[in-house]
């Protein structure tokens, strides 16, 4: 193909079509090796290149890609990552780091054209498999509707992990606006470690997360961390449509709306039981000084603490519900162990609807900081229970059991419990 | 050699996957012929041709359901002028729908006024040559009316040529009033058909709810239909917020519906993608695929600022749920005692109390498969070939010339009477 030169009076002048030589390079993999900084106007046809990796480590590729259109133009291109050992095969199912949308486009990075004069720099990230020796891309148009530019130095860069911002509102800031989806994840990865290790209701931080912070702008400097990682995956969800993404927006409401309004078994949440073992709880004996159930672990043979908590303490309460009923009792000891609050609220849930009595013992957890989920952490039970709305969430059929005076006392500072509801331990 | 029926090679012509070799005055000899085969005298035989022909929305099929049964042969008419070429001994009744189409192609004021100029004539033409002109009323205005002073000017063309007015929201005059007058004398009032036994509707409510990720303590609203920027969407994602507090953040709204235009999409994805509490389903949805939106839903939402009929609405008494819809909507379902709750147009605080209280209803009324059957009663007796029986005798009233007692049609009384005219 001749080198026609696009005369256009917005600059697109200056991006070129691929030459003869260039597809002859491509149809190598060998293209940009004699010339690595180009602006190529994009047609049809793909264009390759392969590297040699020199290293295992993230590698990344700046690019910028311009349109004439006067709107970003979302997947505008995208890129086909391959890697090959140093035979020349390929490594099938190789994690790429470059995360599409889903399934199997997952090899495919997507990138965005931006009107000529706004172009930014976007990044295509690598990270080489064990045993990769030659990675090889394929750049492609994905909008035929508009005039695309491309331009790159056609050299991979190492990553340099100890390099960039490290106060978290600046970090914030910048990565926002980078359109740059790896690191985005790795700061959300970033903002899950700094959550956790922050007590909720501790007076330095703003904001709460869920469905009133779903749509507020963050503005402030001091932000607590979920509620960036809320407005981060917000962006990702808006720029690339993202699934992973959104489900990590939903486990952050959900744990926020457990947090904020308790945890409820059905949506009549006062006079309906809609799980299994409804029916049969006026079978059960009515004999309250029996054992009842020894409530001591998590009865869901999987828990995933990054899952959607909601539906894991439904199933959860199916499971205590069923416990329950084989002991021929209506009482529920809960003990020490794990998803300590967790298991509290899904056995207070299913108090609350059959009237069963639920004893509490706290003797080891009242001091001791609590979990729930990956994002939300108190920095005791007692923390969560003065936060909580406990009158609305324990009634009468609910027990306390203590250590001893002092923890009795501590008890008794959350407003609602009465003395008669604390006992302590023979 | 088998051929297929003709109102399937119709629609297959349509879509282009076959060409019907027939042309318009051939297809209505074909009609008569059908008609006196099915039993009716020639004298009472009458065609009526429609237009514009619209395929994705069932409402058409539905209006024209018992079109034999009641001595008429339906066929869309392909061109304006595909009536010329009708030879003078046949005349037949010619069914306005969506005139506003005429501006589909024109881009200026002037222009438009050209096009609704040019239809005017061809529609007087159509009369002079003993052609009845039927026109259906479905909107106020076209929803993204561009040339809002020559559709004004069109629709009162039309309101003065035509032989029949049919409305289905009996305060129809009185909304349009303020734009353009319609003749008391020409009105004719068959409400919408429900879409009972018209879309698939064999999906439970718990199978449908865990298609779209809802769990049992959810309640979902549903605001359904392409998407653009006059069904409201973005007001109701407005009164999503408050309704969150009201629901302890339980409530979830699925928006489902054809991609509008790219401008608006991007806004609508940049309103919701912080949102976990918004289903979006940017696809057309197709009539077996309907239900699991409709069946999954506890309240279906018709926000819109503007409306006098709504198919969305009636889909959602179909089904049996509760719906809100604005103040000028709800004359269409006056004779339903419970489960359609208006709001006052753009008022959010009024929405957000609609949306409340049909809530209420779908927690207090509703069966276990999610139906409140008050509602689902309503519909039935709005099947679409019961109203289609009451279009076609009213109208063959009107086409007779029979003295008419009052000024207004109303078969809407008749159904609630036994379904008799």
């Amino acid at each position: 193909m001749s080198q026609v030169v696009i005369d256009d009076e917005n600059g697109f002048a200056l991006y070129q079509p691929l030459s003869g030589f260039d597809q002859y390079l491509s149809a190598l993999g060998l293209f940009g090796l004699f010339k690595p900084r180009r602006k190529l106007l994009i047609e049809d046809q793909a264009f390759k290149c392969v590297f040699v990796l020199k290293t295992l480590k993230p590698q990344y590729l700046n690019i910028k890609i311009a349109t004439d259109g006067d709107q970003m133009v979302r997947e505008a291109m995208h890129v086909r990552v391959k890697y090959f050992n140093w035979r020349m095969r390929e490594i099938a199912g190789a994690h790429t780091f470059t995360r599409g949308r889903r399934g199997s486009r997952k090899r495919l990075s997507y990138f965005f054209a931006d009107p000529f004069e706004k172009v930014k720099r976007q990044r295509l990230w690598l990270k080489p498999p064990e045993g990769a020796k030659f990675v090889v891309l394929t750049f492609e148009r994905g909008d035929y509707g508009e005039r695309l530019g491309f331009s790159s130095k056609i050299k991979l860069k190492v990553f340099d992990e100890g390099a960039g911002v490290k106060d978290l509102n600046t970090a914030f800031q910048k990565i926002m606006v980078s359109r740059d989806r790896m690191r985005m994840t790795w700061f959300v990865d970033r903002l899950k470690n700094e959550a956790m290790s922050y007590y909720q209701g501790e007076a330095s931080y703003q904001g709460q997360a869920g469905y009133q912070g779903q749509t507020g702008e963050i503005t402030g400097q001091q932000v607590q961390p979920i509620a960036m990682a809320h407005k981060m995956l917000a962006n990702m969800v808006y720029l690339w449509h993202g699934v992973e993404e959104k489900r990590t927006m939903m486990v952050i409401d959900d744990i926020a709306q457990i947090a904020q309004n308790g945890f409820t078994l059905g949506r009549h949440s006062s006079n309906q039981l809609t799980l299994e073992g409804a029916d049969h709880i006026n079978d059960l004996p009515n004999d309250m000084t029996a054992a009842g159930f020894e409530y001591g672990t998590v009865l869901t043979p999987t828990w995933d603490r990054a899952g959607l908590m909601s539906s894991q303490m439904r199933l959860e309460a199916m499971h205590l519900m069923r416990a329950v009923k084989e002991t021929d009792g209506r009482k529920i000891t809960l003990r020490e162990g794990r998803q300590f609050l967790a298991r509290l609220m899904v056995a207070v849930a299913i108090v609350r609807q059959t009237g069963w009595q639920l004893v509490i013992d706290v003797s080891e957890t009242l001091l001791s900081e609590h979990a729930l989920g990956e994002w939300y952490r108190w920095r005791s039970l007692k923390d969560w229970l003065l936060q909580a709305d406990i009158e609305n969430i324990i009634d009468g059929n609910v027990h306390f059991l203590v250590r001893d005076h002092d923890q009795k006392k501590a008890l008794l500072e959350v407003a609602g419990l009465t003395k008669e509801q604390i006992n302590i331990h023979k | 050699m088998i051929k297929a029926p003709g109102s399937i090679r119709r629609d297959m012509n349509q879509i282009g996957l076959m060409e019907d070799p027939r042309n318009f005055s051939e297809v209505c000899i074909d009609a008569m012929s059908a008609l006196v085969s099915h039993g009716h005298s020639f004298n009472d035989a009458r065609l009526l041709a429609y237009y514009p022909y619209v395929r994705q929305n069932p409402y058409q099929k539905m209006l024209y359901a018992s079109a034999f049964e009641n001595g008429f042969a339906v066929t869309p008419l392909p061109s304006l002028d595909a009536v010329d070429s009708l030879s003078d001994r046949m005349q037949i009744t010619l069914h306005y729908h969506w005139i506003h189409d005429i501006f589909k192609r024109v881009s200026r004021p002037r222009e438009a006024k050209k096009a609704a100029k040019a239809f005017v004539e061809q529609i007087i033409r159509q009369k002079e040559c003993g052609h009845r002109i039927l026109w259906t009323l479905h909107n106020v205005l076209s929803h993204s009316a561009a040339f809002t002073e020559e559709e004004v000017w069109l629709r009162q063309k039309m309101a003065d040529v035509s032989d029949v007015i049919h409305i289905m929201n009996p305060d129809t005059p009185k909304f349009v009033q303020t734009h353009y007058q319609l003749p008391a004398s020409k009105i004719m009032h068959i409400p919408h058909p429900s879409y009972t036994n018209v879309y698939g509707d064999y999906i439970s409510r718990a199978q449908a709810r865990l298609e779209l990720g809802l769990n049992e303590d959810n309640i979902a609203f549903l605001c359904f239909g392409s998407l653009v920027p006059y069904k409201g969407t973005r007001f109701f994602i407005q009164a999503l917020d408050q309704l969150q507090e009201r629901f302890q953040g339980r409530a979830r709204l699925i928006i489902a519906g054809s991609k509008g235009k790219a401008d608006f999409m991007e806004e609508l994805y940049h309103i919701i993608s912080g949102r976990s509490d918004i289903i979006l389903y940017t696809d057309h949805v197709d009539d077996q695929a309907l239900q699991i939106f409709f069946r999954a839903t506890d309240v279906v939402a018709c926000p819109y600022p503007v409306s006098l009929n709504s198919g969305v609405a009636m889909t959602a008494a179909t089904f049996g749920k509760p719906m809100i819809v604005p103040e000028m909507l709800l004359p269409s379902f006056d004779t339903l005692s419970t489960g359609a709750v208006s709001f006052k147009a753009g008022n959010l605080d009024s929405c957000v109390h609609a949306a409340n209280e049909a809530a209420n209803i779908a927690l207090c009324r509703a069966e276990a498969g999610g139906c409140v059957p008050e509602i689902a009663t309503w519909a039935e007796e709005r099947e679409s070939l019961n109203v289609s029986a009451n279009f076609f005798k009213a109208l063959r009233e009107f086409n007779g010339g029979l003295d008419v007692a009052n000024d207004t049609i109303c078969a809407s009384a008749a159904i609630n009477q036994g379904m008799t005219l």
